[in-house]
């Protein structure tokens, strides 16, 4: 079996794959990814030959956020700090501050959340008073705001969220 | 020398823990009380020989389940005659028995043969966190939380709310929801 004949057995697609690894000759290990992030040079000089991967430079510019602009913050308040691991409803002292002092959520104008961060933060909100962590807060006729102090059914017992959980009740 | 000496002689011994089940959630620290009560966490471990330790679970009235598990999550039960089938979803139970669900999550975990009744009867349940001095008394240990419970608003003082960083400012004309307006306006004019 001659070395085209195996050449040829291989998929079509591997045979694409090959080609773009800028290497003349078939080798048993594979160079780079599909990906191309990094570019194969050979070189020969009498009897030595040299393989290098040179790193390929690549511009992210269009797929960032426009952080400033003049000097002026552009991306959301949230989105600026890029948080990890991610804002949970247990983190109350933050969530604090997008409330009002009767505990409703402050509007996207003065927030200056994006509409992404502000769904999120109502989700994390409303976790956060079913889990009677604010019930600081209280309704003008003073009972507190979705507590699990509330004596109706299932709601009076405590419960916990994970970060796949959407608010449905 | 002598430390080395004890933890021999608790492994042979049938030790007592204690387990505040306090906003933590049921099917999560069943899997953990029973290793202790099988004997899982000894190294001379073996299902024949008897050597599973008591655990005593307080609090188990504050248990808690994940999202909107009390209201979906049920128990059914067949008596084995005609009609006989009944279903109680989670919430309901607790409110009948507030030992019920934690009972239950830890009998389901052990593996059914004749040795899981005997290992039963050395989980202790209380409600509240009000136990008998006489099994008081037998403790050695505590076994450690899972989750970390969670802090309320009202739990930070003022001081530590000051200090904490803000994410936004506000901005300078004040724009209040429009809710809000109509009552302000009333208080300022009496």
């Amino acid at each position: 079996m001659n070395v085209i004949q195996q050449v040829y057995s291989i998929s079509r697609p591997v045979q694409q794959l090959l080609r773009y690894t800028c290497i003349s000759s078939y080798r048993h290990f594979t160079t780079s990814t599909t990906k191309h992030r990094r570019e194969i040079i050979e070189k020969t000089e009498g009897n030595t030959t040299v393989i290098e991967g040179n790193i390929i430079p690549v511009d992210h510019s269009k797929l960032l956020k426009p952080q400033t602009v003049e000097g002026n913050t552009v991306a959301c308040p949230l989105c600026r700090l890029d948080l990890h691991p991610k804002l949970k409803y247990t983190d109350v002292l933050i969530l604090r501050q997008f409330l009002t002092p009767e505990g409703e959520q402050l509007p996207k104008k003065i927030s200056g959340l994006c509409y992404k961060q502000h769904r999120e933060v109502k989700n994390l909100i409303r976790q956060a008073y079913r889990a009677g962590l604010l019930s600081e807060y209280q309704f003008p006729e003073g009972h507190p705001r979705r507590s699990q102090r509330s004596t109706w059914k299932w709601k009076k017992y405590n419960v916990y969220f994970e970060e796949e959980d959407k608010f449905r009740f | 020398m002598a430390y080395n000496r004890v933890l021999q002689w608790s492994v042979m011994t049938r030790s007592w823990w204690l387990y505040d089940a306090e906003n933590q959630c049921a099917f999560k620290s069943a899997r953990k009380i029973v290793d202790y009560l099988q004997g899982k966490h000894k190294p001379i471990y073996h299902p024949l020989s008897d050597i599973g330790d008591h655990v005593v679970v307080i609090n188990t009235k504050l248990v808690a389940m994940r999202d909107d598990r009390w209201r979906k999550f049920t128990y059914s039960h067949h008596t084995g005659y005609a009609g006989g089938f009944s279903r109680a979803s989670a919430w309901r139970l607790h409110d009948m028995d507030p030992t019920k669900v934690m009972h239950k999550a830890c009998y389901q975990r052990i593996k059914g043969n004749l040795l899981r009744p005997n290992i039963m009867r050395r989980l202790h349940l209380f409600p509240d966190d009000n136990v008998p001095d006489e099994i008081m008394a037998n403790i050695s240990d505590q076994i450690q939380q899972i989750q970390i419970v969670p802090k309320q608003l009202e739990d930070y003082s003022q001081l530590e709310r000051d200090n904490f960083p803000q994410i936004f400012e506000w901005p300078e004309k004040e724009m209040m929801p429009k809710k809000k307006q109509p009552e302000l306006l009333q208080t300022e004019d009496t």
